[in-house]
Formats: C-alpha cells, sequence, structure tokens
C-alpha cells in the first residue's frame, strides 16, 4: 500500500495517445476510482492481474505493452 | 492530514456539546445532532458533486464515517464522565445518555448512506487499504482490552471499586467505537497520501 512499486507502467502515455483520455474516463471504463489512477501512474500501487488485463485491454494493447518491470526480481533460473 | 484533523476535532466538539446537561436549545440534545449530522453531510454532498476533484464513494465514506464515529464516541465519553463509574441503567441520566447516544449513532449510519457518489463504491485498491485499515483496528481494540484487562486485574483506588456492571460494558462499547475510529483514520491516512502523490505530479 505504500512506497513504490517495481512495477512500472506507460498508462499516462497511452492515455494521451488516446485522445486525451482523463483519468476519470479511464477509471471508468474498467470501473476502479480515479485515485487507484493516480496511485498507478505514480508507481505507487501495483494492479492485480485482472485489472491490468483491463487497462490493456482498453488501450488495445498486450499486458507486457502497458506494465513492466522497474526492478526486475532477480530469481534463480531453471 | 489536516483536513482529517479538522474533522476529528470539530466532530469531538460537537459531541462533547451535545453531552452538557444544560444544552442551550430547545430540543433534544442527540435530535439537535443528528439533524446538524444530516445536514453537515448532505451540504458536502452537494459540494461535492459540483468539485472536478472531489473524493470518489469509500474516500467520503470514511470521512463521514470518522465524523460520525467521533461524534458518537465524544458524546459517550462525556455523558460517561459526566454519570461517574458507579453508573445504574434505569436512571434519568442514563436513559437520556442512552436515547441522544442511539440517536446520534442513526445519523452517524445515515451519513454513510449520504456518501455514496457516481463511481464504483470500491475497488481493489479500496479493498485493500480497508484490510490494512482493518489489521489496524484489529490491533487497537486488541491494545486496548490488554490494558483494561491488566487495569482491572492489578489497578488499585476508589474508581475501581466503584466501577458498576453498566460501566464496564459501557467501556467496552467505547473500545470498540475507538477501533473505528483508527479504521477511519487509517483509510484516510492512505487517501491523503494520494492527494499528496496526485499534487506532487501535477
Amino acid at each position: 500500500m505504500s512506497g513504490t512499486t517495481p512495477i512500472g507502467n506507460h498508462l499516462r502515455r497511452l492515455r494521451f495517445e488516446h485522445g486525451e483520455m482523463s483519468q476519470l474516463a479511464l477509471a471508468r471504463a474498467v470501473g476502479i476510482t480515479r485515485q487507484t489512477i493516480v496511485a498507478l501512474e505514480g508507481g505507487h500501487y501495483a494492479p492485480s492481474l485482472e485489472l491490468a488485463m483491463k487497462l490493456a485491454m482498453v488501450f488495445k494493447r498486450t499486458v507486457d505493452e502497458t506494465f513492466f518491470w522497474t526492478e526486475p526480481p532477480n530469481l534463480p533460473l531453471p | 492530514m489536516q483536513r482529517i484533523l479538522v474533522f476529528f476535532l470539530a466532530s469531538a466538539l460537537l459531541g462533547v456539546l451535545l453531552a452538557q446537561p444544560n444544552f442551550p436549545v430547545p430540543l433534544r440534545p442527540g435530535l439537535f445532532g443528528a439533524v446538524l449530522m444530516l445536514s453537515v453531510a448532505w451540504c458536502l454532498r452537494q459540494r461535492w458533486r459540483l468539485a472536478p476533484d472531489a473524493p470518489e464513494a469509500p474516500e467520503r465514506r470514511a470521512l463521514l464515517s470518522l465524523s460520525g464515529t467521533v461524534i458518537v464516541l465524544s458524546h459517550l465519553l462525556t455523558s460517561l464522565w459526566q454519570i461517574g463509574p458507579a453508573m445504574q441503567l434505569h436512571t434519568p441520566a442514563s436513559h437520556a445518555m442512552g436515547i441522544d447516544n442511539w440517536t446520534l449513532f442513526g445519523a452517524a449510519l445515515l451519513m454513510g448512506w449520504l456518501a455514496r457518489a457516481a463511481g464504483p463504491s470500491a475497488d481493489e485498491r479500496d479493498r485493500q487499504i480497508a484490510a490494512t485499515a482493518l489489521r489496524y483496528c484489529h490491533y487497537s481494540l486488541l491494545l486496548q482490552l490488554l490494558a483494561f484487562v491488566l487495569w482491572l486485574a492489578f489497578g488499585h483506588g476508589a474508581v475501581l471499586e466503584q466501577l458498576s456492571r453498566a460501566m464496564l460494558a459501557q467501556w467496552l462499547i467505547c473500545f470498540w467505537i475507538v477501533s473505528c475510529v483508527v479504521h477511519d483514520i487509517t483509510c484516510l491516512h492512505a487517501y491523503a497520501r494520494d492527494r499528496r502523490l496526485e499534487a506532487g505530479a501535477q
């Protein structure tokens, strides 16, 4: 709930590329509050997979094109 | 945080004033308080309807819930203070306190209903904030109960010996309301941080 998350996103850029869509319009499109969009754009909240897919769908992008790692986790490779 | 503090202090002051024995309004204090609470909630609702950056439903609910619970709590605490530790249930003072406090409680519930807005009632992040707030709410309740149990077990003094069962029950109710206040403050603190982030981003 606090601090920044290791998951970034291109939501702000995508909103502007889609006719300068407002935060409120995007929030209403996916059924969340405007404050959550603010938190997402600020990198202070990592969405659930369901919400990430909904947001990507609004901009007709994939989740990978919408969200990215800012600090990839150090996972042991198989 | 300033807004939370203002709401908290104004609500606490109203609750204390409503519990005064010579309340200067020719109306039951509880009823007067309920009308005032609902009027303020309605005015805020109208204001939020017009404001472009108005808080969304979960934040509105938390703000009005905080105000309502603090009024109920401060009214109850002041009334209990005036009645004293040997409180009995069926006395005029206890009846007056009960009627007024339950009236204020009803108004606090209605304030929550007035907080509704056009958008979603809560999303996944609001639920996450509410879950954190509930955790703090539980911790505060446990801490209060622990302190109370220790005081009952090891406390000394005339006050402890005078405590009636009715007063003990009222104290337990107060602990529960305090934990509700902690819940609302935790939610509002999270939303206030959002607002700071938003202001910083612009």
